[in-house]
Parts: structure tokens; C-alpha cells; sequence
């Protein structure tokens, strides 16, 4: 039985334009594909009373306890996931490329991407929450599993604008003491930007336990490099910053120093056992949710 | 340096494409809003420098390819090699030199350096004048190096078979030409012109068939017409643009008579070395000289004949002028005899003497019993130089010329009558009871006695003071000298006036040229009488009377004449339609004058020609005059027989023969076929190529007996004096070319490889050009790859 993914396209996707409307099409059609349901066996609910300090709010004050006991007891509730996953969405400037045979730009593909993921959790009774940032932290949603946190995080990801500069390996630095609890990172950026950076910054959340998992997002033509007239490549962080080449000429040596970034990129990533999941624009959702849902599998 | 196709240099604009398609390139270029240009700056950055200097080293080699390939196609010819170094090797050079240096990083520098220092020498050498060769160094190549194109100038005039040392100089002339064709590098071209009269191509294009040239030439006969080696040369400069070659040469090769020399205008010779000095490649011009010791030549000169018109049985008197052009005296032995119609044995000689660089006249007489046509040769037994010893006559004899005498005041009485005198004078003989032939037959009639038939039996029609006609016999009339016939109109009392004037003198229409005015003198008046101005005639019916042992015409008293005008005045006198006056008088007016109307000719005298009104007829210029006119008028309609090599041969017949083949025999022998064609009434045959002198014969089987027609041609050639070396050498010196004057074959052509060892020829350098282009074209397609790679 095909899966839904399948059928539909990302070229079909696109044209969705509620992203909430989409992750559902996507999750759904991709989950009942699974042998396995999601909806089972993730979430053991778990609570204690504590005795209540000054400071507490009053509204988690237990009144039935102190109707009995005259105490102050604050009840407390083990959270209903087993996972909590902070989905991290670049919208720096080079995230708005789009080629001349794209079917969206990077932004688009990410936060579509990013909602799929989201849904996907919460569907699984697991918090989602999400970090968008370009030169700096632009928004974060705190991970949530209740249903209704969905629908936040998918508004955000629909008016989200793309501009600044990557400043990958800082805005992480300044994420990690504000991902209060260990859990997986979900990462969707083109990761341009200064590798050694980069990867320290991965490696400082890593030391914070945090399962990471990079979607890497690529136009192909940032792949192939097709130009062959001359061109005036404006740069779409920095304005101002122009080159005036013959594209052409400069292909072979594009293509090589893209591909020893990329290896630099890899290797990085498996020294500090993050995932790294390379997507073209182009590419079905359903790749990167069966990426997902394996780290996910490893995780739990 | 010097392009055979110069035009073609325009090609090398082309390299502006390549140049307009980089400027365009980076004018036209897109705009990417760019995500990764990180990836991209890096490259950029190490490449950047590099980059430019590979494309301007591109765009170099792009924009050299169709410049080396437009001065490949223009074939540029190079006589310097500064020149070329300069504008050629050395910029290949330095572009070379600069694509070592993009390609091999480890010598980039040394060979940058080198790149710059040439071309800072070709600047230096360009705009400073500085050259490490003061001295311009020519390009040279042997005889036989390369290969060339050579126009051969040779002169075929009879006075090149003057016999030599060992053989005539035309025979020598064609060995020292295989010589020095033979001498020349495989693939050289040759032209060949035969420099007689209007110069002639002997291959309509350069041909490389050596042999093929020289057996052509052999096959040349001697002409009679003089050598006219300026034009030759002008012809020749005029192909040197078409020759395929850069080493040209001119080889006029000519025994140099003086008379051929002397005959050409100072101008003429300054003009063609200017011609010469202006071409864009230039030849080289050589004068070889094939000499013949022989200087003694007797020729005749011209030949003249008496009576014009020739009838059967009578006697022709021919007059033959021959020169001594040589040294030698010959008070006896020389002999000149006549031929009559191709006879072995002379119908008549005679023995002449003449002396050294003298002229003399001999008289030869022939007569020929049947009409028809016939020919003479007259020939000398002179040993020199055989082909100006004779000379060829044709004649059309006739059995009579049929004249009518209309006579408007007849008389019983002996002499009264209007036509007697005429009478008299048209049959001398027939009236002296001779025995010789009168070749005029006349026959009287009256005015109501013309008709078709008497018009269609004779050939001249002479009214003699008649007073009037009836309009059909002026229709008659109108149509018999349309058609061709000869009309002879007199003046006299009872001729009316004023219906001559409304009827023969219409302003459009008429047949007389002239109005009648008035008539002048009184018959009793001596003082009002007038004479003939006895002065020198061009008309050719009044020629003869310049010799004045015809007669004098100024000896005859006329005391009364009609006074004549134009009866167009409209017709300016230049016109060919304006009437041309023969003869007139003291008193300023005309006396005979002449109209054409369609083929024929209408004669109008002022005087009548019988005793009444002139004592002309007692005169014994009378009796030549009316003879004169009568056959002039009878054959001034009849197609020429003796020509001037060159005239056109032409011949009238019958209009049943439109399209019938005539076959015709030119004095070699030659036979070719020729269509009769219409023309007017008449079918005619025309041949042009008349340049042979001697017999021409015109044969068909509807005629009776062939045609013939003789061509002469003037003696220019006869005088055998040659240029000395000297005066040869000052002609030499003004067309700046090189002499070579040696008696014998063999010193010509050494002297001639020795001149040619000396030359400095331009090369051709389009094989090294074309390798440039394709070595440029293969080191673009290189380069471009080479460039394109990955860089680090």
C-alpha cells in the first residue's frame, strides 16, 4: 500500500499553504505506512506532592491535600512524554535561495519540514518545541505535548521571515543553557558558515546530553552550480557583497572546495555522533521523517 | 609587405566578434541572489587574478586567430623580413611567451618577463624607432625556390624571322622562353601575350602546362602588322592583379626594332613605368633581347591600281612602290613579277634597280578576260627577308557598268543634244573605234522612257537637264537609289526650277541635296563666269584629279550655275546625313554635291555637262571627271576587295542566300564556315578576324565562283634596323627593367639565371600563417580546458 508521501510530492506539498494542513497530510499518510502505531506504549504518567516553599505558584498548590492535611503540598506532574525535541529552524538570508527549477526555497522546505516534525512528536505524545534564529535567537517555543502547542509552533513557522546572517556556531552556544532539559535537537539549517565554529558549537550540545539530528538543506544548484554566462552573484546575508565571475570557470573548483566542505561538515558530525541528513529541496519529506523517526527509535 | 588579395584583408576584422561577445558577455550578464557564498569566495578569491589573465589570454588568442586567418586568405607577401618580425612573429611571441606563463606555474615568471620585453620592444620599435636591425633585411629567394607566375611578351612580327646565327629570331626567342620557363619551380604559372598589332592572350588564363605553352607558341605564325610593345605591357599589368603568385615577372622578348621603338610616345612609356611602379606587388621586368645580324631588306611597300572599277578586257595598271631598307645598292638582278590567279608562271615581270635606303616605282599591267572575281600577287626575287617580297590584289572584274542617260533636251544635231559630251566620255574607246573595252555601257532615253525594268538593267541613272518628271517617275527613282543605285542629277536651261525645288529638293523627303536658289552668270559676260577651285580633293570619286596628269579642273571657264543651297538647312554640317560637298566654285558656291539615301547615292551638279552654259567637256579633266563619278556612283555600293588587315571582309548577296554557309579560306590555308545573314535588301557575310595578310577566298556552292578579298598591312616591319644597346638600355632605364642582350641562346639564359640569382622576391608566408591559425585554434580549444579545471 503506497504511503500518502509518496503520492503527494513536495512539488504538490508546496502548494499547502497551511502548514498545520500539511503535517498532518504528511505524518499521517507517512504513519499508516508503519506497522507500528505511534499511539501506544510512549506515554506513563507519573506524580508526586512536594511540600510547598515560598516562591511556588499558588495555582499548582494541591487544596484537597491541604483540605485534609492542612499542608501546603504542590503537585507536581512527571511530564507526559518520554522526549522532549526542540526543532531548531535556520531563517538566516541564505535560507531564501531558491534556484530557477526549485519548487521552493530552503526557508520554505525547513519550516515545512519543521512542522512535519512537530506534528510527528505531538502525535506521539512527545514535546515539541521550537527555536527559530538567524544572526541570533528570533523565537523560541518552549517543547510542549499538548495538541493545542501545535498549532503556535505551526503560526510561527508560517510567518516566518528569512534575513540576517548564519551565525550558526554562536546562536547555539547561546541555545544550550536555554534547552533546560536533555533531549533531541532537530536542526534544519544549510549550515553555511564556519565549519570549526559549527562543530564546536555542536559539540557544546552534545556535552549537555542532547541527541542531535542536522537536516542539512541544499538547492541543487547549490550543488551542481549550473551557470554558465557571467553572473553577478549578490550575496544574500551581506549587502553590498557582489562577484562578478564567469561562472563557468569556476565550476570545477566550486564543486570541489563544496565537496571537501561537505566532508569536513561529515566528519565533524560522526566525530561527535550527531546525524547528519543532507535534503534538496526537491527531495520528499518522507526521507527526512524516516531519518527522524530512526533517531527517535535510538533515542527511546 | 604586400597582399595579393588585399580585399580580403577585411576579413581580419573579424576579431572584433570575439571581443564583442567578451564586452557582451560581461555587459549582458544575470543576477543571483546567492546563499553560499562562502563556498564561492574562497574560490574567488584564489582564482581571481588567475582568471583574468586566462581570459585576456583568450581573448588574445581568439581575436589572433581570425586576424592571422584574414592575412593567410589576403596571401600577404612579405620583401622585408623586419616587417614581419615586427608585426607578426614578435607579437605571436609574446602571446606565446604569456601562455607559458599562465599554464606552467613554476616558470611564470621569467616567461612574464619575456612577455613584457617583447612587447615592449615592438612598442619601442613602433613609436620610438627603435630596431635591434638597422638594417632592413630582404626576403630572398632563389630561382627555383619558389614557384612564379611569368607573363611572356613575345613578339610575333615577320621581322623575327630574320635569320639569326643559326636560326631566325623568333626561333630563338621561343628556345630561350622554354629555357627559362624550364628554369622555374614546379607549379609556377605562365601567361603569354603575341605583342602584333592589338596584343593577344595565347591561353585565355595562366596556364602551369609549360610544354603545352611552348608548342603553342611554335604554332605561331609571323604577323605584318608592326609589334606594339607598350600596350603588350599594359595588358600584361592590367592581368597581374588575376596572377597566383608572389614572384611576378614580365618577360618581353623581341628582337627591338628600332621603328617599333621610336614610333612610342615619351608619354606613353613614363605612363606605363608609373603603372608599373604602382603595383602592389611588383614585378620584375626583363627585356630579352633575340637579335638577327641581318639588316638588307627590299619589301613592297604598298601597291596601287588604276581604273578602280575594272571591266572584262581591260587593262589594269598596277604601280608597286618598293624600298631598300638595307645598305646594298642593286643596279640590276632584282625582279618583280606578277601572278594572275594563283599561276606558277608570271603573267608579267619587270627588273628595277635601287639603291641603298631608296624608294622606287614599278608598273605592272594585267588584264582579265572574264568578269568575276580574280587576284593578283606581286612578288620579288629579293633573298632577304621573304614575307614583306609580296603582296596580294583581288579584283571584281566587270562585264560592263549599265548607265542610263535621260536626256532632257534631245538633239537631231551632232553635240546639241544634252547627253552627247556624256556619251562621248562614258565609251572613249567604242567612239575612237580602239580596240580596247569600254567598260561603260550608256544607253539614251527620254523622260517617258524610265521604267522599272530600264532602272532595274543598269546601275547609274544620269538626268541631264530635264525639266520635269511625273511622279511616278520620281517614285521609280526614289526606289532605285534606295535600293542601291547611283543618280547622277545636271543642271541646265530647261530644267524648271521652282519644280526641282518643290519636287527633287523637299526639305525631308527629297532626292537632290541641294535647293536651286537662283542660277548666276551670263552666257555673253566673261567677267560674271567662274572657275573650279582647283584644290586638293578628299572625296574619293575627285582623288584622282589631285594628280594633275588626270587634268585640271580649273582650266574649265563656267559661265552660268545654278546657285545651290542646302534644301535642309536643319542638318547641322557635322551629321552624317548632312549633304558633303565634292567640288566648288570661285564664286563660293557648290558645284557637285552629295547625298546617301539608303544604299545608294545621288550626285547634284550646279552645271549641266554638255557645252552650253561651261567649255568644260573641251577640257581633258572632262572626260575622268564623268568616268570618275559614273563608276564611283556604280560601285560606291560594292563592297570593298582590298583591305587593311584588320577591316572587316564583307560580302553582298542575294536574299535567297539568308542562312547558307559560306566557306572561307584564310591565307594559311584555313577554312572556316560562315552564315550569311540578312541585312537591308541584301544578305551579307561578314568575317572580322582579318589580322593575316594576303588572300581570303569566299566559297559557296550557289555562287558561281568563289570571292576573294587581299588584306595588306603597312611595312613598319620591313626596316630591319634594331636598337642598339645603348638606346635599348635607356628604354630599359625608364620602365626600370633588366637587359639582357647576348647573341646566343645559351649566354641569354645563364645571363638571365645570373640576373635572376640577384632578384629579391617577395614570399607568400601563408603556410606559416595558416599553421599559426591552426596551432592558435588547437591552443584555444587546450587552453579553454586547461583553464577550466579545478583550482586550489
Amino acid at each position: 500500500m503506497p504511503k500518502v508521501t509518496e503520492i503527494l510530492t513536495p512539488e504538490d506539498l508546496a502548494k499547502i499553504a497551511n502548514h498545520q494542513m500539511l503535517a498532518k497530510q504528511v505524518v499521517e499518510g507517512f504513519c499508516s505506512g508503519l506497522h507500528r502505531s505511534p499511539h501506544k506504549g510512549f506515554s506513563v504518567e507519573f506524580k508526586q506532592h512536594r511540600q510547598y516553599v515560598p516562591g511556588d505558584e499558588i495555582r499548582h498548590l494541591d487544596w484537597k491535600v491541604y483540605g485534609k492535611s492542612d499542608r501546603f503540598y504542590i503537585r507536581e506532574y512527571e511530564e507526559e512524554t518520554n522526549l522532549r525535541c526542540n526543532i531548531l529552524v535556520d531563517t538566516s538570508g541564505s535560507m531564501s535561495y531558491q534556484g530557477e527549477t526549485a519548487i521552493q526555497d530552503k526557508l520554505g522546505y525547513a519550516t515545512r519540514l519543521a512542522a512535519c516534525i512537530a506534528y510527528l512528536m505531538l502525535q506521539q505524545v512527545d514535546s515539541a518545541g521550537l527555536v527559530t534564529f538567524d544572526t541570533r535567537v528570533t523565537k523560541i517555543i518552549p517543547p510542549r505535548s499538548r495538541p493545542a502547542h501545535l498549532q503556535q509552533m505551526v503560526d510561527h513557522l508560517h510567518n516566518v521571515e528569512p534575513g540576517g546572517e548564519t551565525e550558526l556556531g554562536k546562536v547555539l552556544h547561546e541555545l544550550v543553557p536555554k534547552l533546560e532539559r536533555r533531549g533531541m535537537v532537530v536542526l534544519i539549517s544549510d549550515c553555511f558558515g564556519d565549519v570549526g565554529e559549527f562543530l564546536k558549537a555542536l559539540a557544546h550540545l552534545r556535552h549537555a546530553r542532547h541527541e542531535i539530528i542536522i537536516f542539512q538543506i541544499w538547492d541543487k544548484d547549490e550543488l551542481d552550480f549550473p551557470f554558465k554566462q557571467w553572473t553577478r552573484f549578490d550575496c544574500l546575508e551581506e549587502a553590498g557583497v557582489r562577484h562578478m565571475i564567469d561562472p563557468a570557470h569556476l565550476r570545477a573548483s566550486y564543486i570541489q572546495n563544496l565537496a571537501k566542505y561537505r566532508e569536513d561538515l561529515k566528519a565533524g558530525c560522526h566525530r561527535h555522533r550527531i546525524d547528519l541528513v543532507p535534503l534538496t529541496t526537491d527531495q520528499p519529506y518522507s526521507d527526512a521523517l524516516s531519518y527522524f523517526l530512526a533517531k527517535r527509535k535510538r533515542v527511546a | 609587405m604586400t597582399f595579393i588579395n588585399g580585399i580580403l584583408l577585411a576579413g581580419g576584422a573579424a576579431f572584433l566578434i570575439p571581443l564583442l561577445i567578451h564586452l557582451f558577455n560581461r555587459s549582458k550578464f544575470r543576477v543571483i541572489k546567492w546563499g553560499a557564498v562562502h563556498l564561492l569566495e574562497s574560490v574567488i578569491r584564489v582564482n581571481r587574478k588567475r582568471i583574468q589573465i586566462e581570459q585576456f589570454i583568450l581573448l588574445l588568442v581568439r581575436c589572433a586567430i581570425p586576424i592571422l586567418l584574414a592575412l593567410c586568405l589576403a596571401r600577404m607577401v612579405i620583401q622585408e623580413w623586419n616587417h614581419f618580425l615586427n608585426w607578426i612573429i614578435l607579437p605571436i611571441l609574446a602571446l606565446v611567451f604569456l601562455i607559458v606563463a599562465a599554464v606552467f606555474t613554476k616558470v611564470r615568471i621569467p616567461f612574464g618577463l619575456l612577455a613584457a620585453m617583447v612587447v615592449a620592444y615592438i612598442l619601442a620599435n613602433t613609436f620610438g624607432g627603435f630596431n635591434v636591425f638597422k638594417e632592413s633585411i630582404a626576403v630572398q629567394t632563389p630561382t627555383g625556390d619558389v614557384p612564379s607566375s611569368t607573363i611572356v611578351l613575345l613578339d610575333n612580327s615577320y621581322s623575327m624571322q630574320a635569320n639569326g646565327i643559326s636560326q631566325t629570331s623568333f626561333e630563338q626567342a621561343l628556345t630561350s622562353i622554354d629555357g627559362v620557363l624550364e628554369a622555374q619551380r614546379k607549379g609556377s604559372d605562365v601567361s603569354a601575350f603575341l605583342i602584333v598589332g592589338k596584343p593577344k592572350p595565347v591561353f585565355d588564363r595562366p596556364t602551369f602546362d609549360r610544354e603545352g605553352m611552348t608548342a603553342q607558341l611554335q604554332g605561331q605564325r609571323p604577323n605584318f602588322q608592326a609589334a606594339n610593345p607598350i600596350d603588350a605591357l599594359n595588358q600584361a599589368i592590367e592581368i597581374l592583379s588575376d596572377l597566383g603568385h608572389a614572384k611576378r615577372e614580365i618577360l618581353l622578348v623581341s628582337d627591338f626594332q628600332k621603328t617599333d621603338w621610336d614610333a612610342i610616345p615619351t608619354t606613353s612609356i613614363t605612363q606605363t613605368a608609373e603603372l608599373l611602379k604602382n603595383q602592389r606587388v611588383q614585378p620584375h621586368l626583363t627585356f630579352l633581347r633575340v637579335g638577327h645580324k641581318e639588316t638588307e631588306n627590299v619589301s613592297i611597300e604598298s601597291v596601287e591600281y588604276s581604273p578602280t572599277t575594272i571591266g572584262a578586257g581591260q587593262q589594269i595598271r598596277i604601280r608597286a612602290n618598293l624600298r631598300n631598307h638595307g645598305d646594298r645598292a642593286y643596279p640590276t638582278g632584282l625582279r618583280i613579277s606578277l601572278f594572275k590567279d594563283g599561276a606558277d608562271a608570271p603573267d608579267s615581270e619587270t627588273e628595277v634597280a635601287i639603291g641603298p635606303h631608296e624608294s622606287t616605282q614599278v608598273l605592272l599591267t594585267c588584264t582579265f578576260e572574264n568578269p568575276g572575281s580574280h587576284h593578283v600577287k606581286l612578288e620579288t626575287n629579293s633573298s632577304d627577308l621573304l614575307f614583306d617580297n609580296r603582296m596580294e590584289l583581288a579584283f571584281d572584274v566587270l562585264s560592263h557598268i549599265g548607265v542610263l542617260l535621260v536626256d532632257g533636251s534631245p538633239s537631231r544635231e551632232w553635240l546639241k543634244g544634252e547627253t552627247d559630251f556624256m556619251q562621248i566620255a562614258l565609251t572613249p574607246f567604242t567612239k575612237a573605234k580602239s580596240e580596247l573595252k569600254d567598260l561603260i555601257a550608256p544607253t539614251v532615253i527620254t523622260t517617258g522612257q524610265i521604267d522599272k525594268e530600264t532602272l532595274a538593267a543598269n546601275k547609274v541613272v544620269i538626268l541631264g537637264n530635264v525639266p520635269t518628271l511625273e511622279s511616278n517617275k520620281v517614285q521609280l527613282l526614289r526606289e532605285f537609289v534606295n535600293q542601291g543605285g547611283g543618280l547622277l542629277v545636271t543642271a541646265g536651261d530647261k530644267a524648271d526650277i521652282r519644280w526641282y525645288n518643290q519636287n527633287l529638293a523637299n526639305k525631308t523627303k527629297g532626292l537632290l541635296p541641294m535647293r536651286i536658289n537662283d542660277i548666276d552668270g551670263a552666257l555673253e559676260n566673261d567677267e560674271k563666269s567662274t572657275r573650279i577651285v582647283a584644290q586638293h580633293f578628299e572625296h574619293p570619286a575627285m582623288q584622282i584629279f589631285n594628280d594633275r596628269r588626270n587634268g585640271n579642273l580649273g582650266d574649265a571657264q563656267i559661265s552660268m550655275w545654278q546657285k545651290l543651297v542646302p534644301a535642309n538647312p536643319d542638318i547641322p554640317p557635322d551629321s552624317p546625313d548632312a549633304p558633303v560637298t565634292l567640288a566648288i566654285l570661285e564664286s563660293g558656291d557648290p558645284l557637285i554635291v552629295e547625298k546617301t539615301i539608303g544604299d545608294g547615292v545621288v550626285l547634284q551638279f550646279a552645271i549641266p555637262l554638255d557645252a552650253s552654259w561651261t567649255n568644260l567637256p573641251a577640257r581633258p579633266a572632262y572626260l575622268p571627271l564623268v568616268q570618275q563619278l559614273t563608276t564611283y556612283l556604280a560601285s560606291r555600293n560594292a563592297n570593298p576587295r582590298n583591305l587593311t588587315a584588320g577591316q572587316p571582309i564583307v560580302a553582298q548577296f542575294d536574299p535567297a542566300l539568308v542562312g547558307a554557309t559560306f566557306t572561307l579560306r584564310d591565307p594559311e590555308g584555313h577554312e572556316m564556315p560562315i552564315k550569311a545573314i540578312s541585312k537591308g535588301p541584301a544578305s551579307i557575310v561578314q568575317f572580322n578576324e582579318t589580322d593575316k595578310e594576303g588572300l581570303y577566298t569566299l566559297d559557296n556552292e550557289e555562287i558561281k565562283d568563289p570571292i576573294h578579298f587581299a588584306t595588306s598591312s603597312p611595312r613598319a616591319e620591313s626596316n630591319l634596323k634594331l636598337l642598339t644597346k645603348d638606346e635599348l638600355q635607356q628604354y630599359a632605364d625608364k620602365l626600370s627593367a633588366k637587359l639582357i642582350y647576348e647573341e646566343s641562346t645559351d649566354k641569354t639564359l645563364k645571363e638571365y639565371a645570373n640576373l635572376e640569382n640577384q632578384r629579391k622576391h617577395g614570399r607568400e608566408m601563408w603556410k606559416v600563417l595558416m599553421l599559426c591559425v591552426l596551432g592558435f585554434m588547437i591552443g584555444e580549444l587546450c587552453l579553454q580546458q586547461y583553464f577550466g579545471r579545478p583550482k586550489t
